[in-house]
Formats: structure tokens, C-alpha cells, sequence
């Protein structure tokens, strides 16, 4: 009911009014003209009335006149005289009148003609009475003739005024008959006029009423519609420019569901431009879309991608010309859209992998099977017979065929472990021979599991593993002379290295007994050489320590634990204690990490660049070394060794003493490389470069800063993790 | 199953002697660590019986006058550093000349010859090894031993202890630990 | 208590080495009895005889043939016998945990041959001047440890 279409259009409706209206026309003409008619006949009804009235009126006028003649001849009182005069001129009024009144009846203005010779006689007759009056002599028959004359007029003018009474009479009949027929005429005529009228009121209110009703459910039930729609309703209407082109859109319409996805409140935007709240519009073709609309009249959907408050929108638009402007209606479609883009993104990371897997089970030759463990049946994938140098139609699947690829020796256990898996336990992973097509004797590892949904089957995958195997055979006898040739390394260097401290401090402790015994009995040149010696011997002494010192430094054997730098520096502070208590070094820090190293070559590490910083300290001041910690982003590391780890503890050890030019920044660290001679500074050239080897053992590395004069840092960077 | 002991050598000294002087009947009164008063003066054989018996236990009668006194000096040493003495503040050699009744040169030179070891090292060294049986006791920290042994920090109780032993105070605890779990037969505590 | 002499041992299987510490004993003020041997196998079978010298202080070189010091070490601390001896290892540079190692297993000293006169003398009669204390007053022997 609520959206039935009209049942007759406009067309219709408009015909009905037309014939209603001319209906009503045609009947209030028709009733005016009977009213006119009407009105008419009584008119003419008074009329003659009138004319009666007046001719009674003459003619008792005519009777006074007579009686008064009649009185002033008997009385002969001339009072009398006047009001015959009187009388006289008041029927001439009144034949005026009459005349007047009658003067469209043709029949009555010949009475009237009568009435006035009637009248002229009468005059004639009263006058010559009136006169012979006067007369000495009265001539009564003259009189008494003229008397009869009157008389006889006025019968005369009576017969006459009867007729003209009559005359009007028989118009008063007519008249009275037509009144009477008009009459009943106008009134039903009237009354069916007042009945049509009231017909089409009533039936009119009733259709407005209905159809006001109508228009409020529909309209209830479209407030509702757009109020719990998700779409966004809106109406635009085109602003046009002087020349009738559209230039822009006013927002007529809008529903509420607009808040949620613009944040605009419905009412606000009402009324605005199109222009002012979406300007987007007019960018993305949507402006475009709305002119084509307007101008075709045709429905027009389309798609489009809005972004609002930072959020990415999906919509279907629907316009619709409606009136002069269109209807839009936009539906949200952003979760389809966003779904649709994943499963996109899904569905091609998923044929990556599948194409990945695909080529890494040929890379792996894998092969794989299905086996049903009760009527063993045997499936094979393709790969499986290239496995096993067969072409794919060539191996025939079948559990006793693949059972014959088995070496004789290993099928046993291979079938054993098949028939485990039908008893419901685990498949346990294992490797067998297999004779190949070309005679070959390969290595396969087999691994399987029952199917989830079925449990009768049996899916196994088969690697080839021969070159696997032989690798890990190379690998571990590399292994074994590796560990073989470190350790003779390791005693070689114990044994030199101890070997050789032997029989030099055996010349040192000698060089010393001479000197204490018999120094003074050299010559001068003797004493000269004998102090080379003790030089020498005394330099060889500290080379063979620190060469022991570097080669200690061994990845195979440290134990890498969590180490607390912190303990480390108190520990190599104890070390130094005398050259502290001495007023000879100075060492300060600040708090330091943690970290994973080895404690003993950190200590080794801490005290070799100590003591260094400590070897070359300005002559006449004391060592003074600081040290400092900090984390330090792998980027913001300039070195160009080989970083692995993303974050680095960076320790800086900074001194006070001579300090070096930074061109020899890394030939310091350099095995044997000193910056100056034997006899200025002792060293071997080796401490630091034991410092590069336990750096880089742990996976950190070392770098030096410094100019002559100014000291020296030495920044060792150490993997945080 | 291991039991560890430890033990106060005084009282064991004087239950021994009680024991030994009482088989000989003899009056007697124990005036310090090594120093007997006898109501009675003894006769030589009774010295002898008494020494030899007394040497069973480690247990000698010193009968030379040097001798004696560098025993009284180290005793003293002993007790100035094991007991919470309020005078510790007070100089060690005033206190030793007047405990002992002579000069500190005299008591010096004396020590030396004897022990080929002057006063002062040795008594570092009963400092050092109080202070090693201390820190393997484990009940104070190195600060609390280093108050108890009158050292100005633990700096200066690590460094004496280090120049003395040529160890640091941490790594000897280390290697002691390691010797018991080892269960090494020295003479422990 | 009171001891006369000193009895010390050395195990040095080098000539030169035996010679120069019998000349440190003899500059060395203290008094001291020095029985020299040249190999460990040699001075075991000595120790284990009952009627030998009282010894206070045993030198032990580590690099000796048949048996080197180590095994000499933890056989005389393996016997009870022997509880009251100093042992004092003797050796070229090692490093700092085989040192440790020493020491854990029962060395009281451990010696870093010097490498002249004057620094062996000096070391050697400290060894022996405390050795002395320990023998001459109540020190805990189980705490003697001297690096040097």
C-alpha cells in the first residue's frame, strides 16, 4: 500500500479536473442563466403588478373624478373644482405611467390609445358640464347628458381597464406558470450543482487525506530506510553558470551514515557546495561522472577509492538523475576491497612458494610416496623414479618393485619399520642403500608419517643423501687433520717457545754472574760487548714472552661466558697495583658493560694496552689512563672490516702520553711493527698486535686515534650480543 | 665423609700441659702462651722427664733466653692482631718494648738474628695469614676483614696482601675453594 | 718452636740450574740443609723411605724427563706423610691458569725462574725466610701460598 504505484498517472488526474471544472462551469452557466430567467419572471411578475396596480389605480382615479363631478354638480361647491383639476392631472400621470410601463405590449398601448380618447371624452364631457355650470341656465338635460356621458365614458374606460387588466392577468399567468416551471428547474439544478460540488470536495479531501497519509508513511519509512542504511544516501543539485553549464553541486541531501565515514554531521553539510566539503570530487572524475549523469539521465555506477581522516575507503557509487538534480548512493565496500587485495597478495605469495617448493624439491631431490598399508597400494610421485635414475613410467608402482631398488641388506629393516607404522607406532626416520637404475649403490633417507584423514596411508618423502653423506666424511677427516694440525701448532709453539726460554735464561742468569763476578775485570771494549749481550738477550727474552703471550690467544679453547669488564679492570688494577701505589699510573673509568668474552684475554687485552699507554707516557708525567664505554650502532662504525652484529660496545681507552702520528694508526696493530727503535722505548711490537687477535677472536675489532704530542685512544668494539 | 675442624691452639696447649704437669704433681701456674710459673723450683731430672713427655705433643721447653723472648715477641704479635685490642691505634713498637720490657732495637735486632726476619714483616705476615684464614672462613667481606686488621681501606689490605703473596686476595680464595673440592691433604685450617 | 736448619730439597734435572741455586743457598744467610736431585723418579723413591730427613721445603722444576714436577707434586700431596712439607714449583713462564692449577693442586709456592743472580738469591731466600716463619710459628701452613 505504502509504495504502490499511482494507479492513474498525472494525465489522467488532470483530465478528471478538467471535466469537473467545466462540468461545474456548465452548471453554474446553466444556473445562472435560470436564476437570470428567474429573476426575469419575477420582474415581469412585479411588473405587471405594477401595471394592474396603476391601472386600478387610474381608473379609481377616474371614479374619484366622476364622483366628484358628480358631487360639484350636485353641490355645485367649487371647492370641488380643484380637486377635479387634481384628479385630472393625476390621471394623466398615471396614463403616463401606464403608457410608460406598457410601452413594450403593443396591445396595451392600444388600449392605452382607447383610454386616452376614453379620457379625452371624459375631460370633454366634465369641462362642458363644468361649464354649463357656470351657465344661468342650467341646462339639465344638457347636463343630465353629459352626466350620461361620463357615465358611459368611464363604463367605457372601465371595460377598458378590465381588458388591459386582463391583458396583464393573461401575462401574469403566463408568467406565473413560467416562475412557477423555473422555479422548480433552479432549485433541483442548484441543489445538484451544491451535491456535485460537495461530491468533488469530499472525494478530493478524501484523495489529499489518503494521499497526504500515503506521502507521510512513505516518507517515515524512507527516513527510516536512510537512516539504518549503511550506504550513504545524498541528493545533489547542479549550480549552473549563466550559460546553463554546470559548474559545481549543491548538497541537498545527505543521510547520517555520512558521520561515520567522513566525520561531516549530515545537517552541516546540507546546503553546502559540493565544491567546499568534497573537493576530491572534482579531481577524480567523479565531478565528471555527476554532469554525465545529469545530462544523459542515464544510471551510472562506478567505484572509487576515497581516503578520509587518514583512512583508505573503498566505494560502489550508484547515481541517479532524479528531478533536476541526482540521487548518489554510495556503499561502503572497503572490507570487500581490502580482503580482495589480500587474498591477491596471498594468492601470489603462495604461488612464489609453491614454485619455490617446486624447484626446491628438485634442488633437494626429493621423491615422495603413498603407500596404503593395507592393500599396499603403491603411489609414487614422479620425482621418486628419478631418484632413483628411472623415468617416471618406467619404475612400476608397486611395493614389491620399489622394495627390489632396496640393497638386499637394507630391506628388511626398510619393510620392519613399514609394518611398525601399521601397528600404529611412530615411522622412525632412517637411511638405506639403493641399487639405481645404472647399477649405482646411492644413500636415501626416508621419513614419513600417516596420513591425518586417513590413517591406512602412509606419505613418505625420500631424499637422496649420498653426496650428504660423503660431504660429512670429507668434512669430518678435514675436521680431524685440522684438530690434528692445531695441536701439533699448539705444542710447537708451548715446546718453542718454552724451549727457547731455556737456554736464554740460561745466558741471562750466566751474563748476570759474570757481571756480578768479574765485570770490573773486562776491558773497556769488553765491558761495551758484554753489555750488547745482556741487550740481546734481554730483547729475545721479551720477544719469546710475548710470542708465547700471542699464541695462547686460541678461538678452539676460550671459553666464552658473560664477562663484567668491570672485574676485568679491577683485576688488571690489582695487577698494575705497584705502578699505581708508585704514583707512576693512573687509571679511571666508567662504569662498564657486560658482555660475552673470555676472561682471561680480556684481561690480557686491558693489560697489554695499559701497559702500552703506560711504555709510552710523557717523560716527566704520570700515566694517566681513562677509559670510557658507550653502544654504538653498526652505521655509525666508519671501519671497513667485516661488521656482523648490529649494535657494538664501544671501550675507549684514552692516555696522556706521547701519542703517534695517525698515519701509522693500523701498522701499530701489525705483528713485530714498532714506531720507534729499540733503545728509545723498550717494546716488542707484539702487545698490540696480541690486543688485534683477541679483538677480532671476539668477533669486535680495534682501531687507534691519535697525533704526536697529544696521546693516544685506542677504541676496541665488541658484538653486544 | 669429610669433617672439617678447626681449633685454638692455646687450649689445646693448656689441656696438654694440665694433663702432663699433673701426672708430675706439681704446683704450678700458667702465666701466658709458653710461660709457666712453678711454685717450686724443679729438679733437673723432673726438666728432663717434663720435656721429653711435653715433646711428644710438639710441646718444648726452651731454655734459651733468646730464644724465648722471640717467642714472647711473636706472641705478642699474635695477640695484637687476633684480639679487637681499643689500643691498636697505638704504635706496635711502643707497645711491644713496653709489654715486653726492652728497647724496640734490642727486641729488632734480636728478632732477626733469630728468625732472619725482621718485626715488621713478620708481623705483616701474621696479618696476611689471619686475614687469609678470614677470608676463607667467608663471613665478612674484604672491607669488614680489612677494618678488622686495622687497614686503612681494602686497597691497602689487597696490595699488602698481594706483595706478600704475590696473589691477589680474590684468586687466592678461588684456588683454596678449588683445592677443597679436590679435597687436597694439606694442612687445612 | 724453634728449628736449627733448614732442610730443603731441589728436583732439577738441568746441571747448571742444580749449581747455581746450591750457590744462591750458600750467599743466603739462613740456615739451611740442600739435598740435591736430578729427577723426580729419583727423589720419590728417596721420600718414600722412612729414615730420611726431615725436609721443610721441597723445589720442584716442572719440565723433568720420566717424571715432571706436577706428577711429583700431587704424589706427595696425595700422602699424608707429607702434610707438613712446602712445596714449591719452579718453572720457566707459564700462564696465569696453569699457575692457578699449581697452587690448586697443593703447591704452597710457585716460582718464576729469574733470569739473573741477584733475582734468584732474592727470591730464593724469601721463599726460604717464610718458609721459616711457617715452620716456626703458628701460621696456617695450609694457607701458605707465595707467587713469585
Amino acid at each position: 500500500m505504502l509504495l504502490t504505484e499511482n494507479r492513474y498517472s498525472g494525465k489522467v488526474y488532470a483530465i478528471i479536473m478538467i471535466i469537473a471544472v467545466s462540468l461545474l462551469l456548465f452548471i453554474s452557466s446553466i444556473t445562472y442563466r435560470e436564476l437570470k430567467s428567474f429573476e426575469d419572471s419575477s420582474g415581469k411578475v412585479s411588473h405587471i403588478y405594477q401595471v394592474s396596480m396603476e391601472i386600478n389605480h387610474m381608473f379609481s382615479l377616474f371614479s374619484l373624478l366622476k364622483s366628484e363631478e358628480l358631487n360639484y354638480v350636485i353641490s355645485k361647491n367649487s371647492t370641488y373644482l380643484n380637486s377635479i383639476e387634481n384628479y385630472k392631472s393625476r390621471i394623466d400621470l398615471s396614463l403616463l405611467r401606464i403608457d410608460s410601463l406598457t410601452s413594450q405590449n403593443p396591445n396595451q398601448q392600444k388600449n392605452i390609445d382607447l383610454l386616452n380618447l376614453l379620457k379625452e371624452n371624459l375631460y370633454t364631457s366634465i369641462k362642458n358640464i363644468n361649464l354649463s355650470a357656470h351657465q344661468a341656465e342650467i341646462d339639465q338635460d344638457y347636463i343630465d347628458n353629459e352626466i350620461a356621458e361620463i357615465n358611459k365614458n368611464v363604463e367605457s374606460i372601465d371595460i377598458h381597464t378590465d381588458n388591459m387588466i386582463n391583458e396583464e392577468q393573461k401575462f401574469l399567468k403566463l408568467r406565473k406558470e413560467q416562475y412557477l416551471q423555473n422555479r422548480w428547474f433552479t432549485l433541483k439544478l442548484s441543489l445538484v450543482m451544491g451535491l456535485f460540488a460537495l461530491i468533488i470536495l469530499v472525494s478530493s479531501f478524501y484523495k489529499i487525506n489518503r494521499d497526504r497519509e500515503k506521502i507521510t508513511n512513505t516518507q517515515s519509512f524512507l527516513s527510516n530506510i536512510l537512516g539504518s542504511t549503511d550506504n550513504i544516501i545524498s541528493h545533489f543539485n547542479p549550480i549552473r553558470d549563466s550559460r546553463g553549464t554546470i559548474k559545481d553541486f549543491e548538497i541537498v541531501y545527505t543521510n547520517d551514515e555520512i558521520k561515520n565515514v567522513t566525520g561531516h554531521v549530515a545537517e552541516e553539510i546540507m546546503g553546502k557546495k559540493v565544491s567546499d566539503v568534497y573537493p576530491i570530487l572534482f579531481e577524480n572524475g567523479v565531478f565528471e561522472i555527476f554532469i554525465e549523469c545529469i545530462e544523459t539521465g542515464k544510471k551510472i555506477e562506478y567505484e572509487k577509492r576515497f581516503v578520509f581522516n587518514g583512512r583508505s575507503m573503498w566505494f560502489f557509487n550508484t547515481v541517479i538523475k532524479l528531478g533536476e538534480g541526482l540521487t548518489l548512493t554510495s556503499h561502503n565496500i572497503t572490507k570487500e576491497t581490502l580482503a580482495k587485495l589480500e587474498l591477491k597478495k596471498l594468492n601470489k605469495r603462495l604461488e612464489i612458494h609453491n614454485s619455490i617448493l617446486k624447484k626446491a624439491k628438485s634442488i633437494a631431490k626429493l621423491g615422495s610416496f603413498e603407500l596404503n598399508l593395507d592393500s599396499w597400494e603403491l603411489t609414487l610421485s614422479d620425482n621418486m623414479g628419478k631418484l632413483f635414475g628411472y623415468e617416471p613410467s618406467e619404475l612400476k608402482s608397486s611395493y614389491i618393485d620399489l622394495l627390489s631398488i632396496v640393497h638386499p641388506k637394507d630391506r628388511k629393516n626398510f619393510n620392519k619399520k613399514l609394518l611398525r607404522v601399521k601397528e600404529g607406532k611412530p615411522y622412525k626416520e632412517h637411511t638405506f642403500r639403493a641399487i639405481t637404475k645404472n647399477k649405482d649403490h646411492r644413500f636415501f633417507n626416508i621419513s614419513g608419517t600417516l596420513e591425518t584423514s586417513d590413517k591406512n596411508i602412509f606419505l613418505a618423502v625420500v631424499q637422496d643423501v649420498t653426496e650428504l653423506l660423503e660431504n660429512e666424511q670429507i668434512l669430518k677427516s678435514k675436521n680431524e687433520d685440522l684438530k690434528r694440525s692445531n695441536e701439533e701448532l699448539k705444542s710447537f709453539n708451548r715446546v718453542a717457545s718454552h724451549d727457547l726460554q731455556e737456554p736464554l735464561r740460561k745466558i741471562q742468569m750466566f751474563i748476570s754472574r759474570i757481571r756480578d763476578t768479574d765485570f770490573d775485570n773486562l776491558s773497556e771494549k769488553g765491558r761495551t760487548y758484554f753489555n750488547t749481550v745482556t741487550d740481546s738477550a734481554l730483547r729475545m727474552q721479551k720477544l719469546i714472552h710475548y710470542l708465547l703471550m700471542y699464541s695462547r690467544v686460541n678461538r678452539a679453547d676460550s671459553i666464552f661466558e658473560k664477562t663484567d669488564m668491570n672485574i676485568v679492570l679491577e683485576k688488571v688494577k690489582e695487577d698494575f697495583g705497584n705502578l699505581i701505589d708508585e704514583n707512576l699510573l693512573e687509571i679511571h673509568s666508567t662504569e662498564l658493560p657486560v658482555l660475552n668474552a673470555v676472561f682471561f684475554q680480556m684481561e690480557q687485552l686491558f693489560t697489554n694496552i695499559i701497559s702500552n699507554s703506560f711504555k709510552y707516557s710523557k717523560a716527566d708525567k704520570k700515566a694517566v689512563v681513562t677509559i670510557s664505554s658507550e653502544t654504538v650502532n653498526r652505521d655509525e662504525i666508519k671501519s671497513n672490516s667485516n661488521l656482523t652484529s648490529a649494535l657494538y660496545h664501544k671501550i675507549s681507552f684514552k692516555d696522556n702520553g706521547i701519542g703517534f702520528k695517525q698515519e701509522y694508526a693500523e701498522k701499530i696493530f701489525e705483528l713485530f711493527q714498532r714506531l720507534h727503535g729499540k733503545t728509545e722505548y723498550g717494546g716488542t711490537g707484539i702487545g698490540l698486535a696480541i690486543c688485534k687477535k683477541i679483538v677480532e677472536q671476539h668477533y669486535g675489532f680495534i682501531e687507534a686515534e691519535s697525533s704526536p704530542g697529544e696521546g693516544a685512544v685506542f677504541h676496541i668494539y665488541l658484538p653486544v650480543k | 665423609m669429610k669433617l672439617y675442624l678447626k681449633f685454638d691452639p692455646s687450649i689445646i696447649f693448656r689441656s696438654v700441659l694440665e694433663e702432663q704437669l699433673k701426672k708430675h704433681e706439681l704446683e704450678y701456674k700458667i702465666t701466658g702462651m709458653g710461660e709457666i710459673v712453678f711454685k717450686k723450683d724443679l729438679s733437673a731430672e723432673t726438666i728432663k722427664d717434663l720435656s721429653s713427655t711435653l715433646e711428644n705433643y710438639g710441646i718444648y721447653i726452651l731454655n734459651d733466653h733468646k730464644i724465648e723472648l722471640v717467642q714472647r715477641i711473636k706472641d705478642a704479635i699474635t695477640e695484637i692482631i687476633q684480639t679487637d685490642n681499643p689500643d691498636k691505634n697505638c704504635k706496635f713498637s711502643i707497645y711491644l718494648s713496653d709489654k715486653l720490657n726492652y728497647s724496640y732495637t734490642y727486641l729488632s735486632n734480636l728478632f732477626s738474628e733469630v728468625t732472619y726476619t725482621s718485626i715488621e714483616n713478620f708481623l705483616i705476615l701474621k696479618k696476611i695469614d689471619y686475614a687469609k684464614s678470614l677470608i676463607i672462613e667467608n663471613k665478612l667481606t674484604l672491607s669488614e676483614i680489612a677494618y678488622k686488621l686495622n687497614y686503612s681501606s681494602v686497597g691497602h689490605l689487597s696490595n699488602q696482601f698481594k706483595k706478600t703473596t704475590g696473589l691477589t686476595p680474590r684468586v687466592f680464595q678461588d684456588i683454596i675453594k678449588r683445592r677443597k673440592n679436590k679435597n687436597i691433604h694439606t694442612k687445612t685450617i | 718452636m724453634h728449628i736449627d736448619v733448614l732442610n730443603v730439597a731441589l728436583v732439577d734435572d738441568d746441571k747448571d740450574d742444580r749449581f747455581l741455586f746450591q750457590e744462591v743457598i750458600e750467599e743466603i744467610k739462613i740456615n739451611t740443609n740442600l739435598l740435591l736431585f736430578t729427577n723426580g723418579q729419583e727423589f720419590m723413591d728417596y721420600l718414600i723411605q722412612e729414615d730420611t730427613v726431615n725436609l721443610h721445603i721441597i723445589f720442584l722444576d716442572l719440565n723433568m724427563p720420566v717424571k715432571n714436577g706436577i706428577q711429583c707434586l700431587e704424589e706427595i700431596r696425595s700422602n699424608n706423610r707429607f702434610n707438613d712439607i712446602s712445596v714449591a714449583i719452579y718453572s720457566t713462564s707459564s700462564s696465569e691458569a696453569d699457575i692457578e692449577e699449581t697452587f690448586v693442586k697443593g703447591a704452597n709456592v710457585y716460582i718464576n725462574k729469574p733470569n739473573d743472580f741477584k733475582s734468584l738469591k732474592k727470591t730464593i731466600e724469601q721463599v726460604l725466610r717464610v718458609n721459616w716463619q711457617y715452620n716456626t710459628s703458628v701460621l696456617n701452613r695450609g694457607n701458605f701460598l707465595l707467587k713469585i
